[in-house]
């Protein structure tokens, strides 16, 4: 092969931009700067060829390089995610987000396919700014505070950053190669309503990420209502509050109250097992309901659950009925 | 006294025998044994109370048969898994493996399904997902594992039902490390793999032999930072897929040859249990008129003669005593060792300063405790545990070899600094915990127990630290 029949087939191909094996063959006269290429990872760890794809476009410049992976990111990321979207993500993370007056709160459930991305910071950082990009879909009114769920789809076409939620999971597939969905979101209270409501939050098992998110395997939020005439009264319901979304993650309650329950008609399991009232406190005092009652006494008050949601990763997805590992080995030598 | 007190755990050693001569006919059975049966059940049974038999947890040895045939296996045995990315091709490089090592011939199928369903197993409740694959090099066994996920495996190693001695870091060379490899090292580095080996695949569809020496820097760099030996950490780089069709020998099967070469001799051997200083477990403690104490047990490790001293720990001060006599099936040895049920006649010992739960142990090897840290796997409610959280302070009974004993579980603090008092505990988790027992017994670093709750068990745990 000659220099000049090269150079032609280099110039055909790279406007195209493809990366993949027969490009990286392509340009093996072509002579990416090693160093650059070490460097250009640390600042975007995207795949080998491709970092060595966009030198190749840029000369070796690095700076271009940076501006040429991030046009070419969503692109990259589409691709990837067409490839493995029939992937079953099971796996994920739920985080939640609760603003500074405590009046609302999100939930979301971001799910991908293992458990090594789901505690990666990157994926972990992801899941906790789609969680607060939901706050967009808060009530404006104490009236609409009670728990919504968040259309994913609505969720994914609000702005994070200067990117659609959704481009930001494409490009975040691009980059960790998995499937990634976005689940489910819900919202509850009402940022303007700080006289009536306080909302809380948990996640169990949580991981943090590198820019102060974080999410883990089960999440909840709890809101509750009362006549609050002081601060500390706020801080007392803070404190009941964020207790209540413990017990709701710990105990999975399916009910809020008795009245609820019976409602529902036939149920296999007892009150004190799938009623949140009705359940034993997690931290002592008897149950729910006698501890909301005496708190209500305590702040002169009547305190009540205004509502809970619980989110537990990979609730109700399918995992794909694979064979084991030694019977894929098994299939690949046949 | 001695004759009934034997011939109690005369019948399991003939379980024993059977199996191991049932095992005999494949000759790799056993040593997969060592993954297939955990502690767990070992205690398990200790629980139930039920004469202590573990045919299978013989690791790492032969068992003797009544008749003296010395069994040897003719390697020593590994096990090994596979951790990467999804795409990275890590089922691909087991079955080059496998492919390659049978025409030298040495390899096999054997899923966990086929080796063992005794019913005790499954009554463990205890959900294991863990196929492996078997092959041999010319210098050892393997049993190989995949590494799906980060839960699934520290559960998995907590319990025991499966553990890797050393691991094969799979990354593809088009597109390096990922983000998830930190993840993938941290996994390693948490169940206590010292030594691992990378496979750069896809090696063919890059043709810059640059290129695939910046991802071998990296990786090395990478193996650094999360304290593995990365400048002598071996990276061989081929392509898994050549070797699997045929194709492109320097990167197919040269490559891998090479890969296993690497791993023969860069992951050490585990020690075998028979090397290991002897420990018997007390299991019952008999006078015998005329000759002394007998205390009947089941040899975990080690090997002991006549005439050799002897430690008691655990339950009170430790003591030195001598072993004057070895009875197995009636008859009377010279020595025992790992895996044999024997009576251990000890010299001027009183029976009442003997107690089950109690170990016999090559004085100095082994030191009685009562605080220290646990990995602790709680179970599910499919799994047979616990419906609902738990919170500091938690008191359950904690069971290891034959010993039972109360422990409370506190959080010395959360993972991310939160107040003790509101950590909470869900079946499920996997977490570190400390754990203080109401009486001191032998424990040592890497020690498997179960905890109890009400008859059921709760949660599975590994050592990690001692404190006190």
């Amino acid at each position: 092969m000659s220099f000049i029949s090269l150079s032609v087939r280099r110039s055909i191909l790279a406007p195209r931009l493809r990366p993949t094996a027969t490009l990286a063959r392509a340009y093996t006269t072509a002579k990416v700067d090693i160093k650059a290429l070490k460097k250009l990872r640390t600042l975007n760890p995207v795949a080998m060829s491709k970092a060595k794809e966009a030198l190749l476009s840029c000369d070796n410049d690095i700076t271009r390089a940076l501006a040429w992976l991030e046009e070419d990111a969503l692109k990259a990321g589409a691709k990837k995610a067409d490839k493995v979207k029939d992937r079953v993500a099971s796996e994920g993370a739920v985080s939640v987000f609760v603003n500074e007056s405590l009046t609302a709160a999100t939930i979301v459930e971001l799910g991908c396919e293992t458990d090594f991305v789901a505690r990666n910071a990157s994926f972990v950082d992801l899941a906790a700014e789609i969680a607060q990009a939901g706050m967009g879909f808060a009530s404006t009114s104490a009236e609409g505070a009670v728990l919504a769920g968040i259309e994913a789809h609505d969720l994914a076409a609000k702005m994070l950053d200067g990117r659609t939620v959704s481009d930001t999971i494409t490009e975040t597939i691009g980059r960790l190669g998995e499937n990634i969905v976005l689940r489910r979101a819900a919202v509850v209270g009402a940022p303007s309503a700080a006289e009536s409501i306080v909302v809380s939050g948990y996640v169990h098992g949580s991981v943090k990420g590198s820019a102060g998110g974080s999410a883990g395997k089960i999440g909840g939020l709890v809101a509750v209502t009362s006549s609050i005439k002081s601060d500390a009264h706020r801080s007392t319901l803070s404190q009941l509050t964020r207790r209540l979304a413990q017990q709701v993650v710990g105990y999975g309650p399916r009910f809020t109250t008795m009245e609820e329950y019976q409602k529902a008609g036939e149920q296999a399991e007892a009150p004190d097992a799938v009623v949140l009232e009705e359940q034993q406190f997690l931290f002592g005092g008897g149950s729910v309901k006698e501890v909301l009652a005496k708190i209500s006494k305590e702040i002169g008050a009547p305190v009540e659950i205004l509502s809970f949601v619980r989110y537990e990763r990979g609730e109700g997805v399918e995992k794909a009925d694979k064979p084991d590992f030694a019977e894929e080995v098994r299939q690949q030598l046949a | 006294m001695l004759r009934s007190a034997v011939r109690i755990t005369a019948a399991p050693a003939k379980q024993i025998m059977q199996s191991s001569s049932r095992t005999a006919v494949i000759s790799s059975v056993r040593s997969i044994s060592s993954l297939s049966r955990p502690a767990v059940a070992r205690n398990m049974r200790v629980a139930s109370m039920r004469p202590v038999v573990i045919p299978s947890a013989v690791r790492g040895m032969g068992v003797r048969s009544y008749a003296d045939n010395v069994y040897t296996r003719s390697k020593p045995h590994l096990n090994v898994g596979t951790i990467g990315h999804v795409d990275h091709g890590k089922t691909t490089l087991t079955a080059a493996i496998t492919k390659v090592l049978a025409e030298a011939g040495g390899a096999k199928f054997r899923d966990y399904s086929d080796i063992d369903k005794a019913p005790e197993e499954k009554a463990r409740g205890i959900t294991i997902s863990t196929a492996h694959v078997e092959y041999e090099t010319a210098n050892r066994h393997y049993a190989h594992v995949d590494c799906p996920g980060h839960a699934d495996y520290i559960k998995n190693m907590i319990s025991g039902a499966a553990q890797m001695d050393g691991a094969i870091i799979v990354v593809s060379a088009t597109d390096g490390q990922m983000p998830q490899t930190r993840e993938h090292l941290l996994l390693a580095k948490q169940v206590g793999i010292k030594k691992l080996v990378v496979f750069i695949n896809k090696a063919d569809a890059i043709d810059d032999a640059e290129m695939l020496e910046l991802v071998d820097m990296e990786m090395r760099e990478l193996l650094t930072t999360y304290g593995f030996d990365g400048d002598n950490t071996p990276i061989v780089s081929g392509s898994a897929l050549c070797a699997l069709e045929g194709k492109q020998p320097e990167l197919g099967l040269e490559a891998i040859k090479k890969l296993m070469a690497a791993v023969d001799e860069w992951i050490p051997t585990p020690e075998r249990d028979l090397d290991k200083p002897f420990l018997m477990p007390v299991e019952d403690i008999f006078s015998i008129a005329g000759r002394g104490t007998v205390v009947t047990g089941r040899v975990e490790r080690g090997q002991i003669t006549k005439g050799q001293e002897l430690e008691v720990i655990g339950f009170g001060a430790p003591f030195k005593t001598t072993l004057t006599g070895i009875e197995m099936f009636h008859k009377q040895l010279e020595q025992g060792q790992a895996g044999d049920n024997m009576g251990a006649l000890l010299r001027g010992v009183k029976r009442e300063t003997l107690h089950r739960g109690q170990v016999l142990a090559a004085p100095g090897t082994i030191k009685a405790h009562k605080k220290f840290m646990a990995s602790l796997y709680i179970l599910t409610k499919d799994e047979g545990g616990r419906h609902t959280p738990f919170s500091d302070n938690y008191r359950p009974q904690m069971f290891v070899r034959t010993c039972d004993v109360t422990a409370i579980l506190t959080h010395p603090r959360g993972p991310n600094g939160e107040d003790p008092e509101n950590m909470m505990v869900m079946p499920g988790d996997n977490i570190t915990m400390q754990c203080e027992l109401l009486a001191e017994i032998a424990i040592e670093k890497g020690m498997r127990f179960t905890i109890r709750e009400g008859g059921r068990t709760v949660g599975t745990g590994l050592v990690t630290e001692l404190i006190e």
